[in-house]
């Protein structure tokens, strides 16, 4: 059992890159594989991140150390190693939607936002 | 059915695989290769534009993977990555100190001959002739060590002195006497034949025994001295290098078996 979390402020880890903000968003749902990932990144609502396997088993390996991700241990017929978000994990990646809702506020009161929902 | 491009991307991925660090790869490499799989047979992603993201993406991340895992081997070999930093450090301070000993003893061979032509001009801007200026006796150049000195016309030709080389008084090459009218006084190492260095000291003479006035001395001395100090310094920087060779050897050996205790 990893004790990073249980010692670390999650305001410390924001605010978090665009590829680790897209990895979490996309374990939101539930437990997912790696090319269910990648594919959850590179589509529009997910990040659009053109994200290969060399960046997203990196990232994930760095998010397991930090107690954001997890292994379920499980693995399908193809042994394909499947994710989920950590208690922890969800945490942070509400703290960051908080923060990055926050944003997009003081860009609409700008004037920057469409107000149909595009920029 | 995998067409041919589908058969060339997943092999030569997996090759592209070593070039990540080794713990990476082993935790990684075959759910890497399962997401290139999986990619390869969806229909809904483009071939080349697919490739072009795994080629950029293996770079990309083996760099980082690397740089990442940097201070982790740094650390796993910390004394030899210090030692190799100390023996740096001592070897550019061995040079620089050599270099500066080499300065001053090269200097210092210059000081007699300073003298001399300081005085002698001082003695013919006095009203003195040259062949008073110019103290009784004869160096064979290349056979004697003391110093020498001959005074030349205005023209740059020898006509009294105390060097001899060959039975005749010896003359720089003319350039010498040219950049002397505009700079007054030079201190060059001549070499007037093979083996057979002159640490050497120029001076313009204005006035009425305009001309100038060259004091020489043989550098073998010097040279013996440099070169005892250069095989001192290799030999005390191989020394040094080996001990700490030693010592680190020693201590990582230690270091291994407390931490395999």
């Amino acid at each position: 059992m990893n004790s990073y979390p249980r010692n670390t402020d999650i305001q410390s880890l924001l605010p978090l890159s665009a590829a680790v903000f897209a990895i979490l968003l996309s374990l939101a749902p539930g437990e997912k594989h790696g090319y269910a990932i990648m594919k959850d990144v590179s589509q529009e609502e997910g990040g659009a991140l053109r994200m290969g396997p060399g960046t997203l088993y990196g990232s994930l390996d760095r998010l397991m150390e930090r107690g954001l991700v997890e292994e379920t241990g499980e693995t399908d017929n193809d042994r394909r190693r499947y994710y989920r978000l950590t208690e922890f994990g969800r945490r942070a990646l509400g703290a960051e939607t908080t923060r990055l809702h926050r944003t997009v506020l003081a860009a609409r009161r700008h004037g920057l936002l469409d107000p149909r929902g595009g920029a | 059915m995998k067409s041919i491009g589908d058969r060339l991307i997943f092999p030569t991925y997996r090759c592209g695989l070593a070039l990540f660090p080794r713990e990476f790869r082993e935790r990684n490499a075959e759910q890497m290769l399962r997401s290139v799989s999986d990619a390869l047979c969806d229909p809904s992603v483009r071939k080349i534009s697919f490739c072009w993201l795994l080629f950029v993406d293996l770079i990309q991340s083996c760099v980082k993977e690397h740089s990442a895992m940097l201070p982790e081997r740094i650390g796993k070999h910390a004394i030899v990555v210090h030692a190799l930093g100390l023996g740096l450090i001592l070897s550019v301070l061995g040079g620089l100190c050599m270099q500066v000993t080499q300065q001053l003893l090269r200097r210092g061979a210059d000081q007699p001959q300073q003298q001399m032509v300081n005085l002698a001009a001082s003695r013919l801007a006095g009203g003195e002739t040259p062949d008073q200026v110019i103290p009784p006796g004869r160096v064979e150049l290349g056979r004697d060590l003391q110093p020498f000195l001959i005074y030349y016309n205005d023209r740059g030709e020898p006509l009294h002195g105390t060097g001899y080389l060959d039975q005749e008084l010896p003359s720089p090459p003319p350039g010498v006497f040219e950049y002397l009218r505009s700079h007054s006084t030079d201190a060059i190492t001549w070499q007037p034949r093979h083996n057979l260095r002159i640490a050497t000291v120029m001076q313009r003479v204005n006035g009425p025994q305009a001309g100038f006035l060259l004091a020489g001395r043989d550098m073998i001395l010097v040279e013996k001295q440099e070169s005892l100090l250069y095989h001192l310094s290799v030999v005390s920087w191989i020394i040094v290098l080996a001990l700490l060779a030693l010592g680190a050897s020693l201590l990582s050996r230690n270091t291994g078996q407390q931490a395999g205790a």
